[in-house]
């Protein structure tokens, strides 16, 4: 092999393209051969979870602004789809984009009003924000049906978003995280992702130099909701039920940021790569341990979050490619 | 080409700047001196749309720029530095110019050429891997001036681009400084070493608590009575006289 600095810009393209089509195919193939449910569950919940973490990151990572109401988000994802479905019998596959489109907009709107504050300010308001409609939720019960939830007719059907075996839920789920891995490298990688970065680093220097902050944060605010809102959907579909404390409770915004910061905050793989670290440990605990020590995992979370900050500030990712530079050499980004 | 009419700025009950006004023509190079505190960096300010002026217009090509935002006057090409350098320190230099350059420039490709082009002008080239956050303070000045340059200003304003540089830094930053003057980019220049600025401008302004106390030409004002008392003070011209 040659060594590292004589590596060309032919020879990483090809070297990126043959680990991506690996990694893809690996996670193409592994589900058919694992043939067990309580893995296979496993790893929807990662590929969920990894694309729900990577949909914040692309606010709170790329704009730099940390929200904490993007359970929000989500909640509007699952309930718009759901009561589409239950009401008026559209396909959540319809109903998936009315809601990202519907979360898009109070996205939107949440951006043009809060976007003025900064850090800390901005993450109270956002919290707020996402508690506000988690108790909208709970008493609006002539439409969401309250504490009580929703239950999803159970007909297997690809009309109606529903399987009886977990493998087409693992495909579309892995599907999601190859479209969010994309789009987060696409705009890390394009105008929009430079003048985000350009606003996280020094917000009077990037107007300065033209960038236009308050549209590019709108855009990635945009995004970042839409994206949240499609998991919701893939999980009211996988769940087949919901209620507000599943889809719209506070800790599903701490746990994406959970595994963001812990994956990397920022960077393409970090999210996904804290999801595919945390939910493992999150279904082995609840399996070994079962009802025993409720509420275990969150301190195992709470260690390793402590553990990460002290040792890989800036993340697992972002320690990885310090480690192996290979990677570096592969992607640059 | 910019026209300054009237601008006045108070911070709070202290007026900053109080009806100063200024004119630049394509191809100028004007200096604005004047003692700390005179209002010099908050006319930057309110020139580049930082600060909004509570009376008088400024117009830039005709356009009026009083209300507008940073960004938006950037893109009609008029581009600010900082006396207090602001990189992006977590990414490299290269990447800072690139952020310059696109704000023109649509296509990724074609920033990275200019910035390229930029880096090698202000000679930066060699260090354009480094992080923002690890450059000297020449190569801050140096790389403030290569992201405004490749924003492609017609009219460029330097806020003490010179101060803290040594002896060798300094000779540079004047070579630089006086090719961009020679390439028709008109200039408006903070400095506070009076020897670089009567030598690089062709015109000099002197603020003195937020008032123009003279304007001319570099010759006339090193004699200007106002501005050496404003320098000195009255007890240096009473000695003299």
């Amino acid at each position: 092999m040659k060594p590292l600095n004589e590596i060309t810009k032919g020879d990483r393209l090809h070297l990126r393209f043959v680990v991506s089509a690996v990694a893809v195919v690996l996670a193409l193939v592994l589900p058919l051969l694992i043939g067990n449910d309580f893995y296979l569950d496993g790893l929807i919940l990662i590929f969920m979870w990894g694309t729900y973490a990577a949909a914040w990151n692309i606010l709170a990572g790329y704009a730099g602004m940390v929200s904490l109401g993007h359970n929000a988000f989500f909640g509007i994802g699952a309930y718009t789809s759901t009561l589409l479905l239950l009401r008026f019998g559209l396909t959540p596959w319809a109903g998936m984009l009315v809601g990202g489109m519907l979360a898009s907009c109070v996205g939107l709107i949440l951006g043009i009003v809060c976007f003025r504050l900064r850090s800390h300010y901005f993450a109270l308001a956002t919290l707020a924000f996402g508690e506000v409609t988690y108790i909208v939720a709970v008493n609006w019960r002539s439409l969401t049906g309250g504490s009580e939830g929703l239950a999803l007719p159970i007909q297997p059907s690809f009309y109606l978003f529903s399987f009886s075996s977990k493998l087409p839920y693992v495909y579309i789920g892995l599907f999601f995280l190859l479209t969010v891995i994309g789009i987060s490298y696409a705009i890390q990688q394009s105008r929009l992702g430079y003048f985000l970065l350009a606003f996280r680093e020094n917000e009077d220097a990037a107007r300065a130099l033209g960038v236009r902050t308050g549209r590019v944060r709108l855009i990635a605010m945009v995004l970042s909701s839409f994206l949240s809102a499609i998991m919701g959907t893939f999980y009211a579909q996988y769940a087949v039920f919901i209620d507000p404390s599943s889809v719209i409770r506070i800790q599903l915004s701490v746990q994406v940021a959970l595994f963001a910061i812990v994956g990397g905050v920022g960077t393409v793989m970090g999210p996904v790569i804290g999801a595919m670290l945390f939910i493992p440990i999150t279904i082995a605990l609840r399996a070994k341990m079962g009802t025993a020590l409720p509420g275990l995992h969150m301190i195992v979370y709470g260690i390793i979050l402590v553990l990460v900050l002290l040792y890989m500030p800036q993340g697992i990712s972002t320690k990885l490619k310090e480690k192996v530079p290979l990677l570096t050499k592969i992607w640059r980004g | 080409m910019l026209e300054v009419h009237d601008v006045s700025k108070w911070f709070g009950g202290n007026a900053v700047l109080k009806g100063v006004s200024l004119t630049i023509r394509p191809g100028d190079v004007v200096g604005l001196i004047g003692p700390n505190g005179a209002g010099k960096t908050t006319l930057f300010n309110v020139i580049s749309g930082f600060c909004r002026t509570r009376t008088g217009y400024i117009r830039f090509n005709h356009t009026d720029i009083t209300r507008m935002r940073p960004e938006e006057i950037c893109s009609l090409g008029l581009c600010r530095t900082f006396q207090i350098t602001k990189p992006f320190s977590n990414t490299t230099v290269v990447k800072n110019v690139i952020i310059g350059a696109l704000v023109r420039e649509k296509s990724l490709k074609r920033a990275e050429k200019k910035a390229e082009e930029v880096l090698e002008l202000v000679g930066l080239h060699d260090r354009r891997h480094v992080l923002g956050r690890s450059l000297t303070i020449a190569d801050r000045k140096r790389l403030e001036i290569a992201r405004g340059l490749a924003t492609s200003p017609r009219l460029f304003l330097l806020d003490e681009v010179m101060a803290g540089l040594n002896p060798t830094e300094l000779q540079e930053m004047i070579r630089l400084i006086g090719h961009l003057a020679e390439s028709g980019v008109a200039l408006l220049i903070i400095e506070h070493i009076m020897g670089v600025i009567m030598r690089l401008s062709h015109r000099v302004m002197v603020l003195n608590h937020g008032e123009k106390i003279a304007e001319g030409e570099p010759s006339q004002i090193a004699c200007d009575r106002e501005v050496i008392k404003a320098y000195l003070g009255e007890e240096y011209l009473i000695a003299q006289a």
